[in-house]
């Protein structure tokens, strides 16, 4: 026989007890763990969703600028030794070690239009990276796909008199509106969109480039990276992080992750409260039998294995069963609670992460009882002392 | 030298200010190997209390208990558990077998912390010689009789195989015939070379004992040792 069997029997004559603190324990775990897993769903949907909104890196042409200022007057600024990109450009961007955290490179040339003797500053740029990039855009009409679309910003398409499914004449050539965007607040308003191919050709730029928007994912790789990466495959030009846009992402990640935490730390301590005084009230129940063990030459450190044993027994079942319970309903959860499309598979790092460290909370739980248990005299065995 | 030998021992409870409660006043006693010895007193007389400090439970206020030679107040609190499960058998007022444990699983209790592979022979070899077959061995306690609970309870106490055992009231819970069994084991133990201390405030539990040390106040009244005649166990008279 080992102290173990001991242990074990002891578990079986309170099945109330043992049922309570698998209870307790199980519940707890259900909940972190599911809180967890719900919790790393949520972050890496968050993050691609805010990823995915908007450019979050500006790659533009390195260039010299001189305030012109004369006798007093104002002239403005005098741009030179200004470098273009070019269309090779976006092969760089797309070719960088941390590739795969790119999400849309969407260039853009941009140049004066002149329709019907209006002036219009115009963007050339490529539909299907413009429309992923810009998902915040409401089109009335349709959304432009052949070269021979534009679209219109609000402003633009008022001050032109242009509607969905206008013609419009550029150097010559007929375009359809094929939408106008609703009011943005932003300078798209005032802007007319046409394929960035027709553009350069309309305007004999070749395969010019007046700057790259990039929308990369920054949750698996930090900004500054990617940011590094593209400056040192161009060095001739300038690449800005947004990172107003990756500081939202952190902070909205870090609040949901704040709470997980909170929720979780308070679970835990009511857990350990209840894995406490039930030990320490078994204890208490127990003493003339543990006066009886030392009475027989059981050292300290014996009755703390077998109290500590009773607990981890019960602890690690209920901690697999707490596991097992979030790994069902971590799914659905994350979907209903937190919206998450695609929830992840629950990751056995992760719950193994969890077991051990359930594990070392029932362990912490129980030091106290079991480190009192070690502490009783062997006279409790004498029923006059 | 003696086997058990206390020298000068007092025990105060609650400090040795004026509010403590002294249980012992400078004892000195020594029992030796084969002496069967039964400590007897009125409630509160602190036979228990010198049960406690004899079985190396219980550290006095003064003086010294020698086992065998060691000092045994001088040793750790580690130290003093290894010496009981080495040289001393207790059996309980109530027998304290564990409930939930078999009539087997209880005999091996003392053995559960060694690394010993003969366990469950040794315990069984236990209880076969206090006479429980090894059907009643895979029993827990409320499935046997009184006297086969205080059997397994002296099978426990003596299957360390140590040298001296303690026994606090052990027939006080058991009716006189189940009694009289657990009296003849422990004489029987005693006869073997060990030594057995009683505690007890029931005369017909000395029968057979070979000296009665009698207790009040905390102070030895008396200390009797006594001739046995087999034939004749009440015709034992006090000689010294």
């Amino acid at each position: 026989m080992r102290l173990s069997k001991i242990a074990l029997r002891n578990v079986r004559r309170h099945p109330s007890r043992a049922l309570l603190l698998v209870l307790v324990i199980a519940v707890t775990v259900a909940v972190t763990a599911a809180l967890a897993l719900v919790n790393l769903s949520a972050e890496e949907d968050l993050a691609r969703q805010v990823d995915e909104y908007g450019a979050n890196i500006v790659v533009m042409p390195r260039s010299e600028e001189l305030p012109l200022s004369y006798g007093g007057v104002d002239l403005g600024d005098l741009t030179y030794d200004v470098e273009p990109l070019h269309m090779s450009d976006l092969d760089k961007i797309r070719g960088i070690e941390v590739a795969e955290n790119l999400n849309r490179v969407a260039p853009k040339l941009v140049d004066v239009a002149e329709i019907d003797g209006a002036r219009v500053l115009a963007a050339g740029v490529v539909w299907e990276e413009e429309l992923a990039l810009k998902r915040w855009w409401k089109i009335r009409g349709e959304e432009p796909s052949a070269t021979s679309d534009v679209l219109l910003g609000a402003e633009a398409a008022e001050s032109l008199g242009l509607t969905p499914g206008d013609q419009v004449s550029l150097k010559g050539e007929s375009f359809r509106v094929a939408g106008v965007l609703e009011e943005t607040g932003t300078d798209e308003d005032g802007l007319l969109f046409l394929d960035l191919g027709v553009a350069q050709r309309l305007w004999n730029r070749g395969d010019e480039l007046s700057f790259v928007e990039v929308s990369a994912y920054c949750s698996t790789c930090p900004i500054e990276t990617i940011n590094a990466q593209i400056a040192a495959e161009m060095p001739y030009a300038r690449v800005s992080a947004v990172l107003k846009m990756a500081e939202s992402r952190e902070l909205l990640i870090g609040q949901f992750r704040l709470f997980s935490l909170v929720l979780s730390g308070l679970m835990a301590a009511v857990g350990v409260l209840i894995v406490l005084s039930t030990t320490l009230g078994a204890v208490r129940d127990r003493r003339r039998e543990i006066g009886v063990f030392r009475s027989l030459g059981y050292r300290r450190y014996h009755i703390l294995q077998i109290v500590l044993a009773e607990n981890l027994v019960l602890g690690g079942a209920a901690a697999l069963l707490g596991v097992g319970v979030a790994s069902a309903v971590q799914g659905p959860l994350a979907q209903r609670l937190a919206g998450v499309a695609n929830p992840l598979a629950p990751p056995p790092l992760v719950l193994a992460v969890v077991l051990a460290t359930a594990l070392f909370v029932v362990l912490l739980a129980t030091l106290y009882p079991a480190w009192a248990a070690s502490r009783l005299s062997p006279t409790l065995a004498l029923r006059e002392v | 030298m003696a086997l058990l030998e206390i020298n000068g021992i007092s025990k105060v409870y609650g400090g040795q200010g004026p509010g403590g409660v002294t249980a012992l006043h400078a004892v000195d006693l020594c029992i030796e190997a084969g002496e069967y010895v039964a400590v007897m007193g009125p409630s509160g007389s602190g036979k228990t209390t010198l049960l406690s400090i004899l079985g190396a439970m219980s550290t006095p206020s003064v003086g010294s208990l020698m086992i065998d030679g060691i000092d045994v107040y001088s040793l750790s609190q580690e130290r003093q558990a290894d010496l009981r499960r080495e040289y001393l058998g207790f059996v309980f007022q109530g027998l304290e077998l564990v409930p939930y444990l078999t009539a087997l699983e209880n005999v091996m209790l003392p053995l559960a912390i060694l690394k010993e592979k003969r366990k469950q022979e040794r315990a069984l070899e236990a209880l076969e010689r206090v006479g429980i077959d090894e059907r009643k061995a895979r029993r827990v306690p409320a499935e046997l009789s009184g006297g086969e609970q205080g059997r397994v309870a002296i099978a426990r106490a003596i299957v360390n195989d140590p040298p001296i055992i303690m026994a606090d009231e052990p027939v006080g819970s058991l009716d006189s015939a189940t009694g009289r069994q657990i009296l003849d084991l422990l004489r029987e133990l005693a006869d073997e070379g060990r030594a057995v201390v009683m505690v007890t405030h029931n005369p017909e539990s000395t029968q057979d004992v070979d000296r009665i040390i009698r207790i009040r106040d905390g102070r030895v009244e008396e200390d009797a040792h006594l001739l046995r005649v087999e034939a004749h166990p009440m015709a034992s008279l006090h000689t010294r």
